[in-house]
């Protein structure tokens, strides 16, 4: 005979449940005896010539006020919901006594009485559930606010069915508060031996639901024995049933592995710790907020830790020891522009911790478990780490920190320590101060912090050569202590949790006249719970942007997660101040050195412009203050308007370095991109013109729009130079780096085109709609009467590369004349440094770094028919060795729309994960916000085909879906109003 | 940081065996390390009797724990390290073995003794492995660490910066891209003398830089120098040690001397003069990012 299959292993390893109406149908008694208390007390009130007789309602106020509570909180619940004042009473008041606590011991005693006298029912469908759990290894408790519930337990006979009992007298021994907090169910489970996450609770109250909840178990189970349902629902239960027997084993476990994949979703988890991917790691749990990012380095940062906390707009003169795009990249010094690097400024988080005056280091030897936890539905970073130090003593470290979305000059972060199986003294240093301030922030001189309150850590430092002033200001406090301090040293306890919290506030004089006057008024007055109030502001602002950013894949958590670490990645890029935008690693790392790139329009300004409107347009206004600095490029490269830096920061001048160097070898590159990398003007012109397509936004358009339209059009019409029969523009560098001093570059003619179609239309706009503005902007620009005429000539007459008779874009003059490169399939992705060395032998290759021609039929799919696209991706694919993260996105964008599925999800999966996989072997020194924007792009615009017309967005009419998705769903900002979309895999015509 | 609290030195009565105990003694006495010597003798001697048989200077005795054996199978030497919590085993590559013909050999026969080829496979900790050629050259001045990229010469990297903050050595780092490169890859080497600097996981400052974020930047200013090679990867240490002078190679292994592997080391083994201070990688199994197929 066959042996029956084994069963199948569950995904968890626990189950507590509440008692009473979940394992023991208590309910009725505890109402009875509730009521024969409550109603003496109202009667006797009445007689005393107070209001109505209205008695305790064993459902509704039963329900209300008292189930689930402990019985004093049920008390003062119910007496506040009739408006009876008594007074609290003494822990010794007996049930004879008037007070909360005597009628606590009055309910109590009548409970007694009444469950002895009539016994103890169950519901025979849970205690089936849990012989059934048993038998297959999951451990049981049972977890009550009852001070009676062991007895409970016993008189109905199911004491043992349970590894683990607390009732209400455990809970008051160990300190524990009572439901909604998580207290009694975290106790459970660490006595059970299990993570939270393991476990499934089980609850027929509120308050426990959320207990549940709170506590991050794995799946929460509310039992509604009649209309609680909602409030069930409404308090965080995963599922609500009316009885355990509508679960069975595998029912339960398809929804724990459901919620899983559901919280999993949200989250990127780290667990262990590997020192070469410490930099890495530290890039991707940046938590920021678009003023400021402060990196994930770990609350104790490792000496060699990039601990780094960067503030939107705040540069200062070039350091020789800072990297450009790798760690063995210098760029050269530029001069005396003291805006030219992104400051590094010291991290805001630094803790010491100690027990018994062993320090515990998350990377050191003594910790056993470390496990790291970026929550993105939150925006907050946990972390979790166990310690064993001499003669096996355990302490368990959890902390959490964010960059409020609410308050962007606040950083909250809390740290509980708790020893496990021992005494000792706590010792815990706040201080900020960065023992090697030189080496870690070498743009930075300390100042003074003035005589602050010495219960505060008030760090000042300045800016060497751009002379911004940074305040930074921190107050920490202990649970259950009046005062705040830097530095404590506390006694704890086994199973008692030490719990710290600290408020951070940053300023710099770009903000304020006195950034420490500032910082030191924002944390000396917080208070305990202040704590719980940012946190829960700044979690409802995630809420808000989750509602606005978040795609949904349906059978696609992998992918979720991965697409919501992106839009994370690009809300807190972006703020909301139009002096800085955002850099090409955004504020998560060195690289770059925090300049802004082409890639603010083209790749990452779409993401904005259809969840995040307002910040699309604070990225756009940036272009507006900065545009004297385009026009001191345009004069310093001989022409006139405006020419947006290569590379720029807060003053529009040009920062590209004009050569890097290789450190360890010494050699240097000449860098062609800040003088002939134009393209960048005509991509804000695009950008300028998809927003004003997308919004409508007429004031924009006549206080800063159609100014860059005509500065830039002015510029391109200087810098095309007539032949014979055409414009031209003659030494330049297109997207493609790799070849310089070019001739009509097809990207760039064809952009600058565009631009000086698009300046002709915007001025012929605002003569209509706005006269009296533009006689005032032309009277300031100084345009003379037959300026746009000229640009209307040169539009015409410039020559822009045409498919030939393959169908083909030559990517430059001359292009298809190039040497031969077979790309071999190791180069590509991370291909050899020694190409850039090699530039001039590169330069006369077919050989590309990135989509050229293909990213102007990316910007411009409706312009070029079908088989044209098709034919320049078969020509450009092959040759382009993606050494650029720009690149993949793009690929998976074009090949999407031209139905080459493979190829769509094959490059569309490299960008997805290029930070989350380290893909280019460089996310130490930053994310790639860009290629997170790329990312979306190419779902959004190639995937989904979404057509952006009048009435709003709609799905293409072939949305091809990757992967096993059944459907995604996206809500796209257009024109003033949000539209839902929900593109099915094969949407209809 | 003293890297190396307490020391074992197993020796097995021969007179080849002794020849770890200058080292050790030296070591022990710089570090102000616990110098445990398990000694294997036909009798118990009187403890005096044995240090001065085994000529350990009288100053060292301080420092010293002996613990005497009738004999040293490898099961004795791997129980003896975690008994006294040794954090570096010293031995030399042959003992009695070496003496007494017929005696079983390991996978290099002549040039590793069974036992010595048992501890440094099976212990978890450094062993300072005292080759056949062995010269003492005291005191130490330069550590030599090869790199490879791999986890393996992470560790031999921080272990040999620990050991210089303590030691007050110079650290060298040497890259050798092994000669048998062929085709493109060895076309795109030979195109600059320097090629080797750009190539992929071989970029040297990320290299070390990867390596060691959790030492403090003072003790990473041990790290002088950072050197390149192309060749036979043994031959281009040997003879860079032989140049600089080099007092100890630092050299991060996976633990496994069977046919095919740890080919540089069966190399190193017989023709190297100085001591081979051999690491183990630590096992980072451990670490995972949940995301993509580890999500899945």
């Amino acid at each position: 005979m066959a042996e029956p299959a084994p069963a199948a292993a569950l995904d968890f390893d626990a189950v507590i449940l509440d008692l009473d109406g979940v394992v023991t149908r208590t309910a009725t008694l505890h109402a009875a005896a509730w009521k024969e208390v409550f109603d003496h007390l109202l009667r006797a009130r009445v007689a005393e010539g107070d209001a109505a007789f209205r008695p305790f309602d064993p459902e509704a106020d039963y329900g209300a006020h008292v189930d689930g509570r402990p019985r004093l909180e049920g008390v003062r619940a119910f007496l506040a919901a009739r408006g009876v004042q008594l007074r609290e009473g003494d822990p010794t008041d007996g049930p004879e006594v008037l007070s909360v606590t005597g009628l606590g011991a009055r309910k109590d005693a009548r409970f007694v009485a009444r469950m002895h006298r009539d016994g103890v029912a169950v519901f025979a469908s849970t205690l089936a559930l849990v012989h059934l759990l048993r038998a297959r290894g999951v451990r049981a408790a049972v977890v009550t606010s009852s001070r009676n519930g062991r007895e409970v337990l016993r008189v109905a006979g199911v004491e043992d069915l349970f590894d683990v009992r607390i009732d209400g007298l455990d809970a008051a021994v160990l300190g524990l508060r009572g439901k909604p907090h998580p207290d009694p169910f975290l106790r459970a489970a660490a006595l059970l031996g299990v993570t939270p996450g393991r476990a499934v609770i089980v609850e027929d109250a509120s308050a426990g639901v959320e207990a549940g909840r709170r506590g991050g178990f794995g799946l929460v189970v509310g039992v509604d024995r009649g209309g609680n349902r909602d409030a069930l629902r409404a308090h965080g239960a995963d599922v609500v049933v009316r009885d355990l027997a509508e679960l069975d084993l595998a029912e339960l476990d398809r929804r724990v592995r459901a919620r899983r994949e559901e919280v999993l979703a949200w989250q990127i988890e780290q667990e262990g710790f590997d020192p070469a991917r410490e930099h890495g790691i530290e890039s991707i749990f940046t938590v920021g907020n678009g003023y400021l990012g402060v990196r994930g380095a770990l609350d104790t940062p490792l000496p060699g830790s990039y601990a780094d906390l960067f503030i939107a707009g705040v540069y200062d003169r070039k350091r020789p020891e800072r990297p450009y795009s790798e760690l063995e990249l210098i760029g050269d010094d530029r001069g005396d522009h003291a805006h030219t690097e992104l400051v590094s400024a010291p991290f805001p988080f630094r803790l010491r911790l100690a027990v018994d005056g062993v320090r515990l280091e998350a990377a050191g030897p003594r910790c056993r478990t470390h496990r790291r936890t970026l929550d993105l539905r939150e925006g907050i970073l946990h972390g979790y780490a166990e310690y064993e130090t001499d003669r096996d003593r355990r302490v368990l470290v959890r902390t959490r920190r964010c960059a409020s979305r609410a308050d962007v000059h606040l950083l909250l972060q809390e740290v509980q320590i708790s020893p496990v199986n021992h005494a000792g003294m706590v010792g815990l240093d706040a201080s900020l101060a960065d023992p090697d301030l030189a080496s870690n922030h070498p743009h930075l001189t300390r100042l003074d912090p003035g005589g602050a309150d010495p219960s505060l850590d008030v760090q000042r430092f300045t800016t060497r050569a751009s002379g911004i002033e940074l305040c930074i200001a921190s107050r920490t406090m202990l649970e259950g202590r009046e005062h705040a301090a830097v530095r404590w040293l506390v006694p704890g306890a086994i199973g008692r949790t030490l719990t710290f919290r600290r408020f951070v506030a940053i300023y710099t004089s770009a903000d304020l006249a006195d950034p420490r006057a500032a910082a030191i008024r924002r944390v000396e007055g917080a208070r305990w719970t202040d704590f719980d109030e940012e946190l829960a502001a700044h979690a409802a602002r995630w809420r808000e942007a989750w509602a606005r950013a978040d795609v949904k894949l349906p059978g696609g958590a992998a992918t979720e997660q991965a697409l919501r670490f992106n839009a994370y990645h690009l809300i807190i890029a972006a703020g909301h101040d139009p002096r800085a935008s955002v850099g090409a690693r955004a504020l998560t790392g060195r690289a770059y050195e925090g300049h802004v790139f082409w890639d603010v329009e083209i790749f990452k300004l779409p993401f904005y412009l259809h969840t995040f409107p307002e910040v699309a347009r604070t990225l756009l206004r940036y272009r507006h203050v900065t545009l004297d600095g385009a026009r001191r490029r345009a004069r310093a490269l001989g022409h006139r308007g405006a020419c947006y830096a290569w590379e720029s920061t807060v003053t529009g001048d040009d920062v590209t370095p004009r050569s890097i160097r290789l450190k360890s070898a010494g050699k240097e590159i000449p860098i062609f991109t800040g003088t002939q990398q134009l393209h960048v003007t005509a991509g804000v012109a695009h950008g300028l013109w998809r927003y004003w397509e997308a919004t409508g936004d007429a004031g924009f358009m006549i206080d800063a729009g159609v100014e860059i339209l005509v500065e830039t059009a002015r510029f391109w019409a200087s810098r095309c130079a007539r032949g014979p029969r055409h414009f031209h523009l003659r030494e330049v560098v297109g997207p493609d780096e790799y070849h310089h001093s070019v001739n009509d570059n097809a990207y760039t003619n064809w952009l600058a085109r565009w631009n000086l179609e698009r300046a002709l239309e915007g001025v012929a706009w605002i003569e209509r709609e706005a006269p009296h503005a533009w006689g005032a902007l032309a009277e300031r620009l100084a345009l003379a009467p037959d300026e746009a005429a000229g640009w209307e000539t040169v539009a015409r007459e410039l020559f822009c590369p045409p498919p030939d008779a393959r169908g083909v874009i030559e990517q430059f003059e001359g292009f298809f004349e190039l040497e031969a490169y077979p790309l071999p399939r190791g180069e590509r992705f991370k291909a050899p440094i020694n190409r850039l060395f090699d530039w001039e032998r590169v330069n006369r290759l077919q050989l590309i770094k990135q989509p050229d021609v293909l990213m102007l039929l990316h910007l411009f799919p409706d312009a070029f028919p079908p088989d044209v696209i098709a034919a320049n991706y078969r020509y450009y694919e092959p040759i382009t060795d993606h050494a650029s993260s720009l690149s993949p996105g793009i690929h998976a964008a074009v090949a999407a729309r031209i139905g080459l599925c493979d190829d769509a999800e094959r490059y569309w999966r490299e960008s997805l994960w290029l930070d989350l996989s380290d893909r280019m072997a460089n996310s130490a020194l930053g994310v790639h916000p860009a290629c997170m924007g790329a990312t979306w792009q190419a779902l959004v615009f190639g995937f989904l085909g979404v057509r952006l017309a009048g009435a709003g967005p709609r799905c293409g009419s072939g949305s091809r879906l990757p992967g096993k998705w059944r459907r995604a769903m996206l809500t796209l900002a257009w024109r003033g109003d949000r539209h839902e979309l929900a593109c099915p895999r094969e949407a209809p015509p | 940081m003293n890297p190396f609290p307490s020391i074992l030195v197993p020796l097995d009565g021969s007179r080849i065996a002794s020849r770890s105990l200058g080292c050790a003694s030296w070591l022990a006495s710089r570090l102000g390390a616990r110098l445990h010597i398990l000694s294997a003798t036909p009798r118990e001697l009187p403890a005096r009797d044995e240090l001065l048989r085994l000529r350990i200077a009288e100053e060292h005795w301080p420092l010293v724990e002996l613990h005497q054996a009738p004999a040293l199978p490898e099961e004795a030497i791997l129980a003896a390290i975690a008994d006294h919590d040794a954090r570096l085993v010293v031995m030399t590559a042959r003992g009695a073995s070496a003496e007494e013909p017929g005696s079983p050999a390991g996978d290099l026969p002549g040039l590793l003794g069974h036992v010595a080829q048992g501890v440094i496979e099976r212990c978890a900790v450094p062993v300072l492995l005292l080759p056949p050629g062995y010269r003492e050259v005291l005191p130490w001045t330069r550590a030599l660490v090869p790199m490879s990229g791999g986890g393996e010469s992470d560790e031999a990297l921080v272990l040999a910066v620990r050991l210089a903050v303590a030691l007050e050595l110079t650290v060298h780092v040497a890259y050798v891209a092994e000669a048998r490169a062929e085709g493109e890859a060895l076309a795109a080497q030979v195109r600059y003398p320097d090629a080797l600097h750009h190539e992929g996981r071989a970029r040297l400052e990320e290299l070390v830089a990867r390596a060691v974020p959790t030492l403090a930047r003072d003790d990473c200013r041990r790290v002088r120098s950072v050197t390149l090679g192309r060749g036979d990867v043994a031959l281009e240490l040997l003879g860079r040690v032989e140049r600089d002078p080099i007092s100890v190679l630092v050299i991060g292994w996976h633990g496994q001397l069977a046919a095919g592997r740890a080919k540089i080391l069966k190399q190193l083994i017989p023709a190297a003069r100085t001591p081979l201070l051999l690491v183990r990688a630590v096992a980072r199994s451990t670490f995972r990012l949940k995301v993509g197929e580890a999500f899945e």
